[in-house]
């Protein structure tokens, strides 16, 4: 069943962490469940998936995808560069395997928060730490809020975009803000836990080689601190970076206990390997530890800004460990080898998209561009053919007016209107006048394809230069007439249809 | 030039209606009258002088538009022949006075003014000095050889071509009203020779180069030399006449306000060219305007046309320029200058008439 879950979800993703050594394939689970609504009470789901966190083959072919976007509401980065995003942790043995226990691990929020907020019921120390409050927005479904580690408080608030995100809600996190040398001198376990919790806490295969191989490595400890449990945990942290391999092609097999597997054969493995080994060898000398899962963010390399794109890849699975007076402290394991090529960077302009929508601004930040401006075209080009029909109606309509205009004009103007009706005829079929040319010289030479043409145009000139003999107009009107008929005679019918419909030819008239 | 052999009778005055009483009939009837004559001395000169018909409607263009002419050609070319002809197809209808019909000089180094003007005799039977009019006192004169004799005398008769007057001994005498001078020179010949200054080649209207005529013409030449004329059946035209039909052209044919722009248009455009160095004056283009008209009555319109305008152009201001040397063709200058002004003028027939004509 988890693993149909995990194949149903495109993020079974695998992380490859940019954090020195450390890369961890994964397929963590930490995806892919129901959406979670606010309020949606998610109690258990304890152990769901744990089976299939030891694979042996995870290489992913799909390119990440995006799974959440976290706002630091506070200016802070990482002393190592790396915000570990948690979501879930697996702290019972149960005899096969670490399993979850959300009762155990109540620091670990495992519901999205509703109407109520979320408060932990085990609290990391206020000293050793600083307060980091974010606000967490999920564009896939995951079925416990990952949370900057460790939080202390939930809050729903609203989606600023329910299409972009599936949920949204600040967390407050208490992240360690001292060196690690300043807490030596630490218990791990304190004095006051009941006896059930020290068994829950320590509890690890039944494999004396586990003891054994501790027992080893921490003898190597500078005898000053050798009765030190930080001192211990941070040998046998050393052990797994010198002596481990990451990798994602794997050969262990699925045997009962992969980690032994891992462990005491060619320590080749990813970050589930030695998270488990990390803890198993932890509790082996008495120490309280447990695995983490959730979300390695390198942020070394970040641009700036507050928003941090968490894609599918960066999923991981790292070592807590518990410290007296502390609380449990981000325990991760850095191996020196790898085989696994460093992560692609985050698509920035993707990350400060979805960090504008997440405040609110609709334009996702494109409103603020000063080039954000472009040329309607298609309006544009609306309005050109348009103009263009306009234009070209006008022109059809001023043709038709003026081959129309000697029927309906005056009887003293009418010998000029039809001429130039007679001239526009001319034109639109290719017969008009030069520049220059006398409009006598004009007839003479079209006087082939019109012999009327010259008595036209001398009654014209005769009436519009004042002769006495103004000519007759029913005389004008036949002459028109027969020349119309003479230019349909000698002009072939397609060059006269190629004339008719040129809108523009009687703009060349003269 | 039209080449027409008669005058279309597109003005017959029976075409226009109305009543005797109607001035556009009197009017028709005077201009038809101008027609006639114009007609009856195409006619008569075109019996003697063969294959020069262009020339012959110049020289009576110049005639009809009161100015004169100067004939530019070769020595035997008929020069003489046209001016002879047509002095002879005005009958002189005043012989009492001292004006002759026609009258020819020919110019030489050694000519005084006064061998032209006449010269104050001493009478001694009224014991008076007496005014012997000189050659040019007559209606068609004939100048030979124009710029063959000094400038004093070119002067002289250039004074009297301007003001139809000469002045001997302080008095004044009226040369005749119509008093028209057919000027010649050869082109070629011209050593020992007085070229006329602009200013006086300025008072001609026209000085039209002569061309050989053509192997028909030249065969007819040769077929009728020597032999007698038979007498032309037209009848002579009186002087009388001339000057009516000069009157009646001013009066009658008609000329639009756009004309006269075209033409001073075309000689500012020319003034700007930057080939000519001397611009054409305004004289030019008053004496084109009765030219004109008189262009349009030959070719039977009672209106000037821009075709007449194109037409004439050339021919009025070619030889009024002074060109920077090596432009050769004034012709040419001309046309392309007054390509603009008569596009307008042509233009303008398209639209309503603004009312501004004659």
């Amino acid at each position: 069943m988890a693993l149909l879950a995990l194949l149903g979800t495109p993020f079974f993703l695998l992380a490859t962490l940019d954090v020195g050594p450390a890369h961890s394939p994964d397929a963590l689970g930490l995806s892919g469940q129901r959406p979670p609504r606010a309020g949606d009470r998610r109690g258990d789901g304890k152990g769901e998936r744990d089976d299939s966190l030891f694979r042996d083959d995870y290489r992913s072919q799909a390119p990440p995808q995006p799974v959440a976007l976290a706002i630091l509401r506070d200016d802070y980065s990482a002393s190592d560069g790396i915000l570990y995003f948690r979501q879930r942790t697996l702290s019972l043995y149960n005899g096969v395997r670490l399993t979850a226990d959300p009762r155990a691990d109540a620091d670990v929020p495992t519901s999205f928060p509703g109407a109520a907020s979320w408060t932990p019921g085990q609290q990391q120390s206020a000293e050793a730490h600083v307060v980091v409050p974010t606000t967490m927005y999920l564009l896939v479904d995951h079925p416990q809020p990952p949370a900057l580690s460790h939080a202390i408080a939930l809050r729903a608030v609203d989606n600023p975009n329910p299409r972009q995100f599936v949920a949204a809600y600040e967390v407050v996190s208490r992240v360690l803000a001292v060196p690690g040398e300043r807490l030596l001198g630490q218990r791990s376990i304190p004095a006051a836990w009941p006896a059930a919790w020290v068994r829950h806490y320590t509890a690890l295969p039944d494999d004396p080689r586990y003891v054994t191989l501790a027992r080893e490595i921490v003898s190597q400890v500078d005898p000053r601190f050798g009765d030190d449990d930080l001192a211990q945990a941070l040998a046998i942290k050393r052990y797994l970076e010198h002596e481990g391999f990451y990798t994602r092609r794997l050969q262990h097999g699925g045997g009962r206990d992969p980690t032994a597997a891992f462990l005491f054969g060619d320590r080749r493995g990813y970050c589930v390997h030695f998270a488990h080994a990390a803890v198993y060898l932890l509790r082996s000398l008495g120490l309280a530890a447990r695995v983490a899962l959730g979300y390695a963010v390198q942020t070394l390399k970040r641009g700036g800004g507050s928003s941090v794109l968490i894609m599918g890849d960066r999923a991981h699975a790292w070592p807590e460990l518990h410290l007296d007076g502390v609380g449990w402290v981000t325990f991760d394991i850095h191996p020196e080898r790898t085989d696994v090529p460093a992560a692609p960077p985050v698509d920035y302009e993707l990350e400060r998209l979805l960090g504008e929508v997440a405040r609110h601004d609709s334009t996702a930040g494109l409103g603020q561009r000063p080039a954000a401006w472009v040329v309607p075209w298609r309006a544009v080009g609306r309005a050109g053919f348009a103009l263009l029909c306009a234009a070209l109606l006008a022109a059809w309509a001023i043709k038709i007016a003026r081959r129309a205009a000697p029927r309906l004009a005056a009887k003293e103007a009418y010998c000029r209107l039809a001429y130039v009706a007679t001239l526009d005829r001319l034109t639109e079929l290719g017969y008009g006048r030069r520049y220059a040319e006398t409009r006598e010289r004009h007839a003479a030479r079209l006087c082939s394809k019109a012999p009327h043409l010259p008595a036209l145009t001398a009654a014209h000139l005769a009436a519009s230069w004042g002769s006495r003999r103004a000519p007759d107009p029913a005389e004008v009107q036949t002459l028109v007439r027969q020349v119309a008929q003479e230019l349909t005679q000698h002009t072939h019918p397609l060059r006269r249809l190629v004339g008719l419909i040129n809108p523009l030819s009687w703009l060349w008239t003269r | 030039m039209s080449n027409r052999d008669t005058i279309p009778s597109d003005l017959d005055p029976d075409a226009s209606s109305g009543a005797a009483t109607d001035p556009g009939r009197q009017a028709g009837a005077s201009l038809e009258r101008a027609v006639q004559i114009a007609e009856r001395l195409r006619a008569r000169v075109r019996e003697h002088v063969m294959g020069r018909d262009e020339v012959i409607d110049l020289v009576l263009v110049a005639l009809l538009a009161d100015s004169h002419i100067l004939l530019e050609d070769y020595p035997g070319s008929g020069k003489t022949t046209l001016a002879k002809a047509l002095g002879e197809s005005i009958a002189d209808d005043r012989p009492a006075d001292e004006i002759a019909d026609f009258r020819r000089v020919q110019f030489t180094p050694d000519l005084l003014p006064s061998d032209i003007t006449g010269v104050m005799v001493f009478d001694t039977d009224s014991s008076t000095f007496q005014f012997r009019h000189g050659p040019i006192f007559a209606h068609v004169l004939l100048v030979d050889e124009i710029n063959r004799t000094s400038p004093k005398v070119q002067s002289a008769l250039l004074e009297a071509m301007a003001e139809k007057q000469v002045t001997v001994d302080n008095i004044s005498h009226r040369l005749d009203e119509l008093f028209f001078v057919i000027a010649t020179q050869n082109p070629l010949d011209v050593a020992g020779t007085y070229p006329l200054p602009l200013a006086q080649i300025d008072r001609f209207l026209f000085k039209v180069r002569m061309e050989h005529i053509d192997r028909a013409s030249e065969l007819r030449v040769l077929e009728t030399w020597g032999t007698p004329k038979a007498p032309c059946t037209l009848p002579r035209v009186s002087r009388d006449e001339v000057i009516d039909a000069r009157r009646a052209i001013r009066a009658q044919v008609q000329l639009t306000q756009r004309h006269k722009e075209c033409l001073v248009d075309t000689a500012a455009l020319l003034r700007a060219d930057r080939r000519v160095v001397q611009g054409v004056s305004t004289r030019a283009l008053v004496q084109g305007i009765p030219a004109l008209q008189t262009l349009a009555l030959f070719r039977g319109r009672d209106y000037v046309s821009s075709d007449d305008v194109a037409y004439l152009l050339p021919l009025l201001l070619s030889h009024r320029m002074e060109l920077i040397p090596g432009a050769e063709d004034a012709a040419e200058i001309v046309l392309a200058a007054a390509e603009r002004p008569l596009e307008l003028l042509s233009r303008s027939t398209l639209r309503p008439r603004a009312g501004g004509h004659g």
